[in-house]
């Protein structure tokens, strides 16, 4: 452990430059003037235990360390103040923070930084200050979206659509089986994959297609008819009655000023939708989110029957929202996956609900969708996990009003930004110098 | 007033030409997926259903709105330039059976 102030100042400079601080002389990592002059510099900024930092002597040390020199409003957001190692040790992690966060790479940050005009310094450091609530708490209500009832939502489902879509085809043939001459021929005719096919989709909802006329009986086949087609009116009703709702809610999405979160799940069973349904109005309707009034797409209330216009309308939103959250379930789905690397590849926050600690984990430690690289600006971005409904909500209130806290750690060779209070990475910085050259060579020459 | 049709409606029409077909000793490809093996290609589109019985075939397009002509128009050529192949247009509901004037119209 550092115990001179002298180390600690040393330590924190090299933090600052992105030095790696392990080195046994520090200075000769850090300086390219004569050792000499780097520590009559050094000597002028260090007081006993006292700093006297100011603009003058940071642009020495700067220069002395073959960095450009500061501008004064850079200087003044960063150091103004600092007389101490323990406010100067601070103020670097501040602006390390920043630095990550907004650039992921800390010698483009100060490169950028240090030397922009006062109104583009302020409108980059921006992009990382605090959002007043109450500029969402201004927002009309955000009440456009139809509701559909909890037990008719898996209607819009493609597995219960085929499962209905089956069993109207079941009963078409029950209809035409009623209608032949010979009965016992027509079932013949189907084919025994076609039969079991038949039987299988009217067993899904409690009917029984016999093996032969005479077991069922012509009686028995109007019966079952009869009794199959109600069955089948009434859940064709309430499926329309929910796609005409899910639909129209498509088109208000569509139509929205605004879209702050989208919410990426799979929903197959009746359960998922009942599940998914639940843990957004969990999230939503949380305190410490619903005063803000966000715009969220909730999926299971949105309805297209094509699967190309779907995707395209679901990439919209992705685009459109601010912050997408993932809602992990049991299994991975290519689908939601993607919708998660595109969001990171946008340059976006992921909040990713697991509700057990083993694929909590997972999504924290292994998962490799767990970090991408935002294509516009080649900053690693990662997720943050959560494992309840209100801590997802805590969380995304925290991400939309810029509330976040992080702390920098470094860990198996490269530093990563940790927000404090799920313990997520949400940003990395490879502690390799060569890595870290050839990366942004090779990244910058495809972009431009 | 134009005519249009919903999947389901479509998707019962095709289900009950294509078992009243299969009743009737042909041989049957339809697009009910999971139901039927789908038909090939001819001339750029699938048909609903093709019913084969020895070297007849018929193409059946059940309609589904005005925006169909190409399609029909492409099945109308297809049969006109393949002997052996009939092509008929169904314009649900289908509630009745196969001859029926009103309800099939053979090219």
């Amino acid at each position: 452990m550092p115990t001179s102030t002298r180390d600690r100042f040393l330590i924190a400079l090299s933090k600052f430059l992105g030095v790696s601080p392990s080195q046994p002389n520090p200075v000769l990592a850090l300086a390219v003037c004569p050792e000499w002059l780097f520590i009559e510099t050094l000597n002028e900024v260090l007081e006993g235990e006292s700093l006297r930092l100011d603009l003058e002597k940071f642009n020495r040390l700067m220069l002395n360390c073959g960095r450009r020199m500061a501008t004064s409003h850079f200087f003044d957001f960063f150091f103004a103040g600092v007389g101490s190692i323990e406010k100067f040790e601070a103020a670097v992690e501040s602006y390390r923070k920043k630095a990550v966060w907004l650039y992921g790479n800390f010698r483009y940050a100060y490169r950028l930084l240090a030397a922009a005009s006062k109104a583009d310094f302020d409108a980059e450091l921006a992009r990382a200050e605090r959002v007043d609530p109450a500029d969402y708490e201004a927002r009309e209500p955000f009440d456009d979206i139809e509701a559909i009832d909890l037990e008719d939502l898996d209607l819009l489902g493609y597995i219960s659509s085929s499962k209905i879509r089956d069993f109207d085809l079941a009963v078409s043939l029950l209809d035409q089986l009623g209608a032949a001459s010979d009965v016992e021929a027509a079932l013949s005719s189907l084919g025994a994959e076609r039969r079991q096919k038949a039987s299988n989709a009217l067993a899904e909802h409690g009917f029984r297609l016999a093996d032969s006329e005479k077991s069922m009986g012509r009686e028995g086949l109007d019966e079952l008819r009869r009794a199959a087609r109600a069955k089948l009116d009434e859940l064709v009703k309430r499926q329309d009655a929910a796609i005409a709702i899910g639909k129209r809610n498509t088109h208000r999405y569509l139509s929205l000023p605004h879209l702050d979160v989208y919410v990426a799940t799979s929903m197959r069973e009746k359960k998922d939708f009942a599940s998914q349904h639940k843990f957004i109005r969990g999230v939503f309707s949380n305190a410490s989110v619903s005063p803000l009034k966000l715009r969220f797409f909730d999926p299971t209330l949105s309805y297209v029957d094509d699967r190309i216009t779907k995707g395209l309308i679901e990439m919209l939103m992705l685009l459109r929202a601010q912050v997408t959250i993932y809602n992990a379930g049991v299994d991975d789905t290519f689908g939601k996956d993607s919708e998660v690397a595109a969001t990171l590849a946008q340059g976006k926050p992921v909040i990713v609900y697991a509700d057990n600690e083993k694929r909590a984990k997972m999504f924290r430690v292994d998962h490799p969708l767990g970090l991408q690289i935002s294509v516009n600006t080649g900053v690693a971005h990662g997720i943050i996990v959560v494992k309840t409904p209100e801590e997802c909500a805590e969380m995304l209130r925290k991400v939309i009003l810029r509330e976040l806290d992080f702390e920098i750690v470094h860990e198996g060779g490269n530093y990563k930004l940790r927000e404090t209070t799920t313990g997520s990475v949400v940003r990395v910085v490879s502690d390799d110098p060569f890595l870290t050259h050839s990366f942004w060579t090779y990244y910058h020459r495809q972009l431009s | 007033m134009p005519l249009v049709v919903s999947n389901r409606e479509h998707d019962e029409a095709v289900m009950q030409y294509a078992l009243q077909y299969v009743f009737a000793g042909y041989d049957v490809r339809a697009r009910i997926e999971g139901w039927f093996e789908a038909p090939d290609y001819m001339n750029g589109y699938k048909p609903d259903i093709v019913a084969r019985k020895e070297d007849h075939f018929i193409i059946i397009e059940v309609k589904k709105g005005d925006a169909d002509w190409p399609k029909i128009s492409a099945f109308e050529l297809f049969a006109r330039d393949h002997g052996g192949f009939e092509f008929k247009v169904i314009v649900p509901p289908p509630a009745a059976p196969i001859n029926e004037e009103q309800r099939v119209h053979a090219h």
